[in-house]
């Protein structure tokens, strides 16, 4: 979904776009969730222009996480990966 | 009234001007004045004062960043952009299209947007972030923004 060209954008694409513009603000001073944001944006822009339904579910789940990261009590996220360990 | 407070506010600028010209010639003569106030004879002060142009200029103390300049804009423009690491800093030029010569897509052209936002300190709305498509665009709205001229 995303652009390549210099075609003009979407209304859906705006939405996108200026959501991507809103959690990179609201992230700024949270450390560990700009990689995040920019791993999920990324690997979501493979989806086809045309599946709106998919797009747009994505979207309002993006807003939701929005407010959760706006919120006071949200300080940072973590991850956990799993060590390859031979035996138990 | 009036033009004695004014002729006490020249002389203390002249005076500050004259301190900081230490070890130079005198300010009278080096400088082509720029204006002569004579004090009217109803005033204690008998001589007349003179305010050097350049000098006086030189020294004002704003409380305000150096002027913009399009060449300084265009540095800092390139700068933030070479640090950029999807950005190939030898490819890049003031004419490359983000999308069709560096090959961005829309999502790094936000972030790049966000960028001049934080670099210049004022905020670019969507609708005109999105058009802004190379980094003489870049240059030229931000101009046209801070009102520089050249």
């Amino acid at each position: 979904m995303i652009l390549h060209t210099m075609a003009r954008h979407s209304k859906l694409q705006k939405q996108v776009l200026s959501l991507y513009r809103q959690f990179l603000r609201a992230a700024q001073d949270k450390p560990g969730f700009v990689p995040r944001i920019r791993d999920e944006f990324r690997g979501n822009a493979a989806i086809k222009k045309s599946d709106v339904m998919h797009i747009e579910y994505l979207y309002r789940r993006g807003q939701r996480q929005l407010e959760l990261l706006k919120d006071v009590n949200t300080k940072q996220l973590g991850t956990f990966s799993k060590s390859k360990e031979d035996g138990s | 009234m009036a033009s004695r407070a004014l002729a006490s506010c020249v002389r203390s600028v002249a005076r500050a001007a004259a301190r900081l010209n230490h070890g130079s010639a005198p300010l009278v003569s080096r400088q082509r004045p720029l204006s002569v106030l004579s004090c009217s004879q109803r005033t204690r002060w008998t001589q007349p004062v003179r305010i050097s142009g350049p000098s006086v200029l030189q020294r004002r103390h704003y409380g305000d960043l150096p002027p913009l300049t399009l060449g300084s804009i265009e540095d800092r423009v390139m700068y933030v952009l070479k640090l950029y690491d999807k950005i190939n800093p030898e490819k890049l030029q003031t004419v490359s299209h983000f999308m069709k010569d560096l090959g961005l897509d829309s999502l790094d052209q936000v972030e790049i947007i966000m960028a001049m936002e934080d670099e210049f300190g004022f905020e670019i709305p969507d609708a005109e972030a999105e058009k802004l498509m190379t980094p003489a665009e870049i240059v030229q709205f931000i101009a046209d923004k801070k009102d520089v001229h050249e």
